[in-house]
């Protein structure tokens, strides 16, 4: 398998349709998903859970094929499945167990030891930062905690790949900035980690690359950095001077250029336009108009802009977020 | 509650095989399971009100009146099958409902673990538990025959234990797909304890009713299925007025078909369907 050659890709699709009934919750959905942490995004119904369940083999796709780390997922799912570690999205945990307990009986039937799986337990619950609580029933566990817990029963086993359904859901900003702060921290220890959200900023903060797909279907994917850096060659400028003097540059710059936006901020003007040649008719420009230019570089989209344009270009809907 | 500043470590230890992992989910219902008060009740009552006074009860009779037909007496009592399908419905009734009531199902399919394997640890746990009513006592009560009887007829004596090692063994087993089975159909353990009880009641209720029909409508009577059974493996053979093919059909089919119905609600289940 070419798959098996390629270190970089943990998980191919090609061609993955499942359906529920008249529902077809992926159509015809293939990517190539790269090792590091790779966020899935799209909106509520996109697929993203779907296709979490079928890499996983919890669902036989209608069709296609998927390859985990060159592996079959539904024809060698015992030997994928000791290579995987998910967080599934809704409430999953047992609540008569205290979360120690529960950790250490999740390493347990992923193969570990008692004698391995308590230390291990104690030891991704200090991680996770949950401390004596642990002693603790589950049912007694704020949603913050229950998400730790999720996260630390997901990772007990030290998987090679992690599937993280919502791991931020149902949190608070301290906590969810925690839990990114984690999954970063998993992610050093060369893991492969699949974070499925409609939360764009956690992706934004610790993705290198991100999918989005809307009603089943790949609408796009890429590296994080250049998804950001837009497909329109955004550009903006920044210029000082008195205030007749950008009002000359604004004008001179529309002439040229099509400008997509002009902001005012305490003494200086902000132009976004589109730029496909080089920088040097932007200097002539400033001169022309006698203005200090104080800043020209690539405008960086935000995951939000990409993610609605993406949605716009295909005619999805962004309901969801 | 802040985030400990331990990184995270990977671990490297050997992994276990998949039977020790099944193991491990049996024996966690099991002990769940011993600390239910109300199993717990149920299983002290029993065993007191049965096992006990029996025991009592053999130790007064002369030694030369204690044999193999004691046990299918001890086993075909009203009060041993009250007992048993309460604790039946008791045991089974959140095997699975639990599992999917907390979701936690999901958990045990994204690990190294298909619907064989689920299936055995439940039945695995669940057979325990039932064992400590079902299987211990009658073959503690054999021995206790064996070892205090008096005649030359050991080999016999021998071979009446082995069978109740077997009566104690599918009693235990008998129930179980039944009660898995309507488990699984169900989140709520009070559903299915009480669907298991009604299930076996209604079934002797129509049994009774009809066998003054034809006696053959007994055989949808749980109870009474047992106690054909326990007669034909204890030697006294099957009553003259019921078929013995037919009962043959109903024994296996009582297992067979909610097992193999069992078997797909989880599988349908464990593939998201």
């Amino acid at each position: 398998m070419a798959e098996k050659d390629n270190p970089e890709v943990t998980i191919v699709s090609k061609g993955i349709t499942v359906s529920y009934g008249q529902i077809v919750a992926l159509d015809n959905f293939s990517v190539d998903v790269p090792s590091g942490i790779v966020g899935l995004l799209g909106p509520n119904g996109a697929g993203k859970s779907t296709f979490i369940k079928a890499i996983l083999g919890l669902l036989v796709p209608n069709r296609g094929v998927i390859r985990i780390a060159g592996h079959d997922p539904i024809a060698e799912s015992v030997l994928v499945r000791d290579m995987i570690g998910y967080m599934p999205e809704h409430d999953c945990l047992i609540e008569n167990f205290t979360a120690i307990d529960f950790v250490s009986y999740m390493g347990q039937i992923s193969g570990m030891k008692k004698r391995d799986a308590m230390p291990r337990s104690h030891e991704m619950l200090d991680f996770v930062g949950i401390g004596e609580e642990r002693y603790r029933l589950i049912s007694s566990y704020s949603t913050g905690m229950k998400q730790r817990v999720k996260l630390a029963q997901a990772i007990v086993h030290d998987p090679k790949i992690l599937f993280l359904d919502e791991p931020t859901n149902g949190m608070d900003p301290q906590g969810r900035e925690d839990m990114l702060n984690l999954i970063k921290k998993i992610s050093d220890s060369d893991k492969s980690i699949l974070v499925s959200t409609h939360i764009l900023d956690d992706i934004e903060k610790v993705s290198d690359h991100a999918m989005i797909i809307s009603n089943g279907k790949l609408i796009t994917q890429g590296n994080l950095d250049k998804l950001l850096a837009g497909k329109e060659n955004l550009k903006y400028v920044q210029v000082r001077g008195n205030e007749p003097a950008r009002l000359d540059f604004v004008k001179l710059l529309k002439d040229s250029y099509d400008v997509r936006s002009v902001t005012q901020e305490s003494g200086q003007t902000r132009i976004v336009f589109i730029n496909t040649g080089d920088g040097n008719s932007i200097f002539k420009l400033s001169q022309e108009a006698n203005v200090q230019l104080r800043a020209y570089s690539p405008e960086r989209a935000t995951l939000e802009d990409v993610f609605i344009g993406a949605l716009e270009e295909n005619g999805g809907n962004s309901n969801g977020n | 509650m802040g985030i400990d500043p331990i990184g995270y470590k990977p671990w490297n230890g050997e992994r276990t095989s998949k039977l020790d992992r099944m193991f491990i989910i049996s024996k966690t219902f099991y002990i769940q399971k011993l600390k239910s008060w109300w199993v717990r009740g149920f299983l002290i009552l029993g065993l007191f009100f049965l096992f006990l006074i029996s025991i009592f009860a053999f130790i007064l009779l002369p030694h030369d009146m204690l044999d193999a037909g004691v046990i299918p007496l001890l086993m075909g009592n009203v009060f041993f099958f009250i007992m048993s399908i309460l604790l039946a419905s008791l045991i089974c009734s959140d095997s699975i409902a639990e599992d999917f009531r907390s979701n936690s199902f999901v958990l045990y399919f994204s690990r190294a673990m298909k619907t064989e394997s689920y299936l055995a640890s439940k039945f695995g746990g669940t057979f325990m538990a039932l064992a400590m009513f079902c299987f211990l006592p009658p073959v503690i009560i054999a021995i206790l025959i064996v070892g205090t009887q008096s005649g030359p007829a050991y080999g016999a004596s021998l071979g009446a234990l082995g069978y109740t090692i077997i009566a104690g063994f599918v009693t235990t087993f008998f129930f179980l797909p039944l009660g898995l089975l309507i488990s699984s159909m169900t989140t709520r353990k009070s559903y299915a304890a009480v669907g298991m009880f009604m299930s076996i009641f209604s079934l002797s209720l129509i049994g009774a009713i009809f066998s003054d029909f034809d006696s053959n409508w007994i055989l949808i009577d749980t109870s009474s299925l047992l106690i054909i059974f326990y007669d034909w493996l204890f030697g006294f053979g099957i009553p003259n007025n019921i078929d013995a093919g037919l009962f043959s059909v109903m024994f296996s089919g009582f297992i067979i078909i909610p097992l193999a119905l069992l078997y797909l609600r989880i599988h349908m289940k464990a593939v998201g369907k």
